[in-house]
């Protein structure tokens, strides 16, 4: 088959392929695995008397290592898409971790510091996605992008003009989520625009 | 524009996929390109002729010429 070297597109889409389905699950099982062994360790370490929290700190390790080997897997694979929905998911469950352990010591620092390794990921793959992407996806991406300023920036605008009115204080944290599911919408109408 | 795409495709009895591994593009876009939903760059329409064995001229038509013939 004679192809036409126009560096765009690269082997993986915006679709993980197939072989990733099992490693996406087998990496949200051990990351699940993690949290409830994690948050036993933590409960072990903060009851009274002798500590039992070995088995838990063995279980929190497995759990990691099974997690973090699907992730190796989809990584040989160069399998962008997939790793992106591994960076997502790994960001969104470790999220808030930190509270199962016991305030300042280094468990509860490791686990505030753990959902930057999936974030990394999400936004490495990400940036790969979009290197590799066609002409079309990346105007898709960009119309997405553009919906997705406009958007925030209306909500940003109204929350700001409400909270001078007198609402309560919001919290601004949740602009981030706005801007991420407004780009979400975005890349949805922008598809349909184009199917 | 319009174009010949879809004509040039069946010719060869190509699917959509296979002409988008040809042109290293997503079938998602050679499927806009055939509804004219989406005209494609410079580069990629001398990427299509080249792939038709075919001038830029023989493939796309550009439906609003007379806009420049003024």
């Amino acid at each position: 088959m004679s192809h036409v070297e126009l560096g765009i597109c690269g082997p993986s889409g915006v679709r993980p392929m197939k072989e990733s389905g099992p490693d996406l699950i087998l990496m949200g099982i051990g990351a699940a695995v993690f949290i409830l062994a994690f948050a036993a360790t933590g409960r072990a370490l903060r009851a009274p008397g002798p500590s039992y929290a070995l088995p838990f700190v063995a279980g929190s390790v497995a759990g990691l290592a099974l997690a973090a080997w699907a992730v190796l897997r989809m990584w040989r694979r160069q399998d962008d898409a997939a790793l992106m929905q591994a960076g997502m998911l790994g960001f969104i469950f470790f999220l808030g971790l930190y509270e199962k352990a016991p305030k300042g010591s280094p468990l509860a620092l490791f686990a505030a510091l753990l959902p930057l390794a999936p974030a990394a990921l999400f936004a490495w793959s990400t940036i790969r996605i979009a290197r590799r992407a066609d002409e079309l996806q990346r105007r898709i991406a960009q119309e997405a992008l553009a919906f997705g300023f406009v958007v925030s920036l209306f909500v940003a605008l109204a929350g700001a003009a409400l909270e001078a009115a007198g609402l309560p204080r919001l919290n601004w944290v949740w602009m981030a989520g706005v801007l991420v599911l407004a780009c979400g919408v975005g890349i949805v109408l922008a598809n349909r625009r184009y199917r | 524009m319009k174009n010949r795409l879809r004509v040039l495709r069946a010719e060869r009895d190509w699917s959509q996929a296979d002409l988008a591994e040809r042109l290293g593009v997503s079938r998602q876009t050679v499927n806009a390109i055939e509804t004219g939903r989406y005209d494609p760059s410079l580069p990629l329409a001398f990427g299509i002729a080249k792939v038709f064995e075919k001038l830029i001229e023989e493939i796309f038509e550009p439906t609003d010429l007379h806009r420049l013939e003024k």
